[in-house]
């Protein structure tokens, strides 16, 4: 259950990150938006509460995908790709070798201690070694086994 | 080593050295080149987002482009990661992010120092996160929170597995968090360092090895732009896995 819920969050986001490399970068170029009336709209409106600022961000949000409508396609032509590309396998890469080493390394580290505390010499470290080795692989199986989403050209 | 005696020597940038020293009740207080470099960074960003942001333009101007695409990177980040209520955790993500960011580029200028290059610095950002996940979760989820470590829809004997491989994933989320980062910083500062020591060594030999000696500064420039990118990779997957982990302390296991 915890896992099918990550999993559904965690697939949610790689368009997400994608749109955010893509997203800003044209709006920088051509021109007129919102953000600056929204900021000072932030400070005076700062006592009126949450919902109000929530609310205000919604209408503001969808302001500017309106305005942002017309030069998605612009965006989308101009950003090839390769570098979220690269930068994607890199980070998933990074990611698996660091995740790998540091469940066996804190398996190791648990078990050596506990047997330096007990006095039990080889054996908790044995069983934690284990249980930190298919910790390790575990995670590397939950990373690998999401990214595998539809609708995403550049993936995988 | 073999030109001009210890000149070379790859690990030297990353000593701490005292500027000032300072002892406040037995403990090291000094303030180093590591304190200076975080002050830096802290100059720098403050600089970007408040300089950048004074303008106010509906028509942003190039810093203030640079601070508006900051802020939506992580913005849309932890939407996307948290959604709605993950707001509140804006501020945090946000600061981690770009000190990190800002640490790791202001490293890559020669003869700088890398405060991300320590493994003191990296882990204290991480277990910031962390228990920021821990008092966050058990605040607002009470015992329901330590649901993260046995899964529903188990079975019992299972359980008894699967709750200590879960504890001991939990554990390393802050050893791999840190880990990542420092070992990636080290490595690739040590590495730009090692190759400039090839050319003094070739050109120091002579003869046929100074024809090559141009090699290994190709070498170099290439090895700095992957430093850049990796340098902008580090932070931004710093930033992922921490909006990640407090995703875990708003939603935990239902």
């Amino acid at each position: 259950m915890v896992r099918a819920l990550s999993k559904g969050r965690f697939l949610a986001l790689p368009p997400q990150i994608q749109k955010a490399y893509e997203g800003p970068a044209p709006l920088a170029a051509d021109g007129p938006r919102l953000k600056g009336d929204g900021m000072e709209k932030d400070e005076t409106d700062h006592s009126s509460g949450k919902d109000a600022l929530d609310a205000r961000l919604d209408q503001l949000t969808k302001a500017l995908d309106a305005k942002r409508q017309g030069s998605e396609e612009a965006a989308r032509s101009k950003s090839s790709g390769s570098d979220t590309g690269i930068g994607k396998a890199m980070g998933t890469g990074f990611r698996v070798a660091s995740e790998l080493a540091a469940a066996i390394l804190v398996g190791g580290l648990l078990g050596w201690q506990l047997d330096l505390w007990v006095g039990s010499t080889p054996w908790f470290l044995m069983i934690f070694l284990i249980l930190g080795i298919v910790a390790g692989f575990w995670n590397v199986y939950r990373l690998a086994a999401k990214p595998t989403g539809p609708a995403d050209g550049t993936g995988k | 080593m073999a030109a001009g005696g210890a000149v070379i020597d790859p690990i030297h940038q990353f000593v701490v050295n005292k500027i000032t020293s300072i002892d406040v009740g037995g403990f090291d207080l000094s303030f180093s080149n590591a304190s200076l470099f975080m002050v830096i960074a802290l100059g720098v960003i403050t600089l970007i987002m408040v300089w950048g942001t004074s303008a106010r333009a509906v028509v942003p101007g190039r810093l203030q482009s640079v601070a508006e695409m900051l802020y939506e990177f992580v913005e849309d980040m932890v939407q996307g990661t948290m959604g709605k209520s993950g707001r509140k955790f804006l501020p945090l993500v946000f600061s981690l992010f770009m000190f990190v960011l800002v640490c790791n580029l202001v490293g890559l200028i020669p003869g700088s120092f890398t405060v991300t290059s320590h493994i003191v610095v990296t882990f204290a950002l991480a277990a910031l996160v962390i228990l920021t996940v821990l008092i966050y979760g058990i605040a607002k989820h009470g015992t329901h929170f330590f649901g993260l470590f046995a899964p529903s829809g188990v079975p019992k004997p299972l359980l008894l597995l699967l709750t200590p491989i879960e504890v001991i994933s939990f554990v390393s989320r802050p050893v791999s968090l840190s880990m990542r980062l420092f070992a990636n910083m080290l490595a690739g500062h040590i590495a730009l360092k090692v190759f400039a020591g090839f050319i003094l060594m070739m050109t120091a030999a002579g003869g046929f090895a100074v024809a090559l000696a141009p090699l290994p500064l190709f070498m170099i420039v290439a090895l700095t732009a992957l430093e850049f990118l990796v340098a902008a990779l580090q932070a931004f997957v710093f930033a992922v896995l921490t909006c990640i982990y407090l995703n875990d302390a708003l939603h935990p296991g239902h």
